[in-house]
């Protein structure tokens, strides 16, 4: 277990961080994530979220794993969480989870549109309500995966980037942590779905606004990029953008404040947590089988 | 665009009270349809098991959504409140990191 463990290289990189004496801010957020690793059981459900998914399988937050949707997903969460707490913002900023792109890209991101489905889907359209009759800002992530010419290629590109639909001042966001100093061009087929989407609802004309956000250094941080900025878009006054190479500390926070929920919903819930708390040589051994995948699909 | 009806099989609790199957859509992210009878007190994990097998899938590559919201292990129609012909959307899990 631990050699396995070794091999993918979290704790190592934990420690690592806990130990680093030049960046004092590192160090304090990978004290506060191993603090926090040991208050929950490696196995007890994310309460709080909808899928109750275990703990273990936010192991993509740490180290140089590629995040993944649940990742992501709960990531969002938090953050809208926060979000509904201020009346200023939830007036204004709705955080949703990477499924909204997912699914305008089935409606209207291909070659034929599918108004009926999309008027069934209820859901989506209590989203479309809030944006374009409330003139709400829908902020979320894309993966940029299945979305072909991308960048000139005709291949996707396994890729999150920070997305939005702001209702009040009539923009599409985007951002791409990959664009280098060049402005972040929207591929087409979002393009075309959120154009789509905002053509059956109002006929106000949208323009382009980019969503700032870290150049990424590596080819693994694209995740914790896009939360960064997204986070720093809700929270313009709390949260600022990352360096590079602090991205790190992205990471760290990420898990920090997902487990600090599922600790605060557990708490509200009388639930207890305080049975086994995580070892982190545990980490390891979880989601084998998409360990597995992940490394397939590194490789292919 | 498949269209079937498959049954999931009856937990104990099935057989106790009233458990009405319902008739649930199944929907992919590129739009194929499965659809399912399944008892209102029956887990929903047995039904993403039994899609993710007629799909030919590994169950952690996919999640169901329904409503909107992520559906957990232990959901079930009962407890999501799911009536006759409702629609489960089916994601498929992404990773990203950024390749070249």
């Amino acid at each position: 277990m631990l050699q396995r463990f070794e091999n993918h290289g979290r704790r190592a990189w934990l420690n690592e961080h806990r130990q680093n004496i030049v960046n004092k801010n590192l160090c304090s957020e990978a004290d506060q994530t191993y603090a926090i690793l040991g208050k929950l059981p490696w196995n007890s459900p994310q309460f709080g979220f909808d899928d109750c998914k275990p703990i273990h399988t936010l192991w993509r937050t740490l180290g140089t794993s590629w995040m993944n949707t649940s990742v992501i997903d709960a990531a969002l969460e938090v953050i809208n969480v926060k979000a509904d707490v201020r009346f200023d913002l939830t007036s204004q900023t709705l955080i949703g989870h990477s499924d909204i792109i997912t699914k305008l890209m089935f409606f209207f991101g291909g070659n034929i549109e599918k108004p009926k489905e999309y008027t069934s889907c209820d859901w989506l359209n209590n989203i479309r309500r809030e944006v374009f009759q409330r003139g709400k800002r829908l902020l979320t992530i894309a993966h940029l995966g299945k979305l072909p010419a991308w960048k000139g290629k005709t291949k996707g590109a396994d890729h999150w980037v920070p997305v939005g639909v702001d209702g009040s001042d009539l923009t599409f966001l985007y951002g791409d942590s990959m664009c280098g100093q060049k402005t972040p061009v929207m591929p087409p087929a979002l393009f075309k779905a959120f154009t789509t989407w905002k053509s059956y609802h109002t006929s106000a004309e949208f323009t382009m606004a980019p969503i700032e956000i870290t150049q990424q250094t590596d080819n693994t941080s694209c995740g914790p990029c896009a939360l960064n900025a997204i986070n720093c878009l809700a929270f313009p006054e709390l949260d600022e953008l990352a360096k590079p190479e602090d991205i790190a500390c992205v990471r760290l926070r990420t898990l920090y404040n997902i487990i600090s929920h599922v600790i605060d919903m557990a708490d509200n819930t009388g639930i207890s947590t305080a049975s086994e708390a995580s070892e982190l040589t545990n980490w390891d051994d979880e989601d084998d089988e998409s360990q597995e995948s992940f490394k397939t699909y590194l490789h292919t | 665009m498949s269209e079937e009806d498959q049954q999931v099989p009856p937990t104990e609790e099935d057989v106790k009270g009233d458990n009405t199957p319902i008739n649930v859509k199944v929907v992919s992210s590129s739009g194929e349809e499965v659809f399912f009878k399944i008892k209102r007190s029956t887990p929903l994990r047995k039904l993403l098991g039994a899609y993710a097998n007629k799909v030919g899938k590994q169950e952690h590559t996919i999640r169901f959504l329904y409503d909107g919201a992520r559906v957990a292990q232990t959901d079930t129609p009962k407890s999501l409140e799911m009536e006759d012909n409702d629609t489960i959307d089916v994601m498929v899990e992404q990773v990203g990191g950024y390749s070249p």
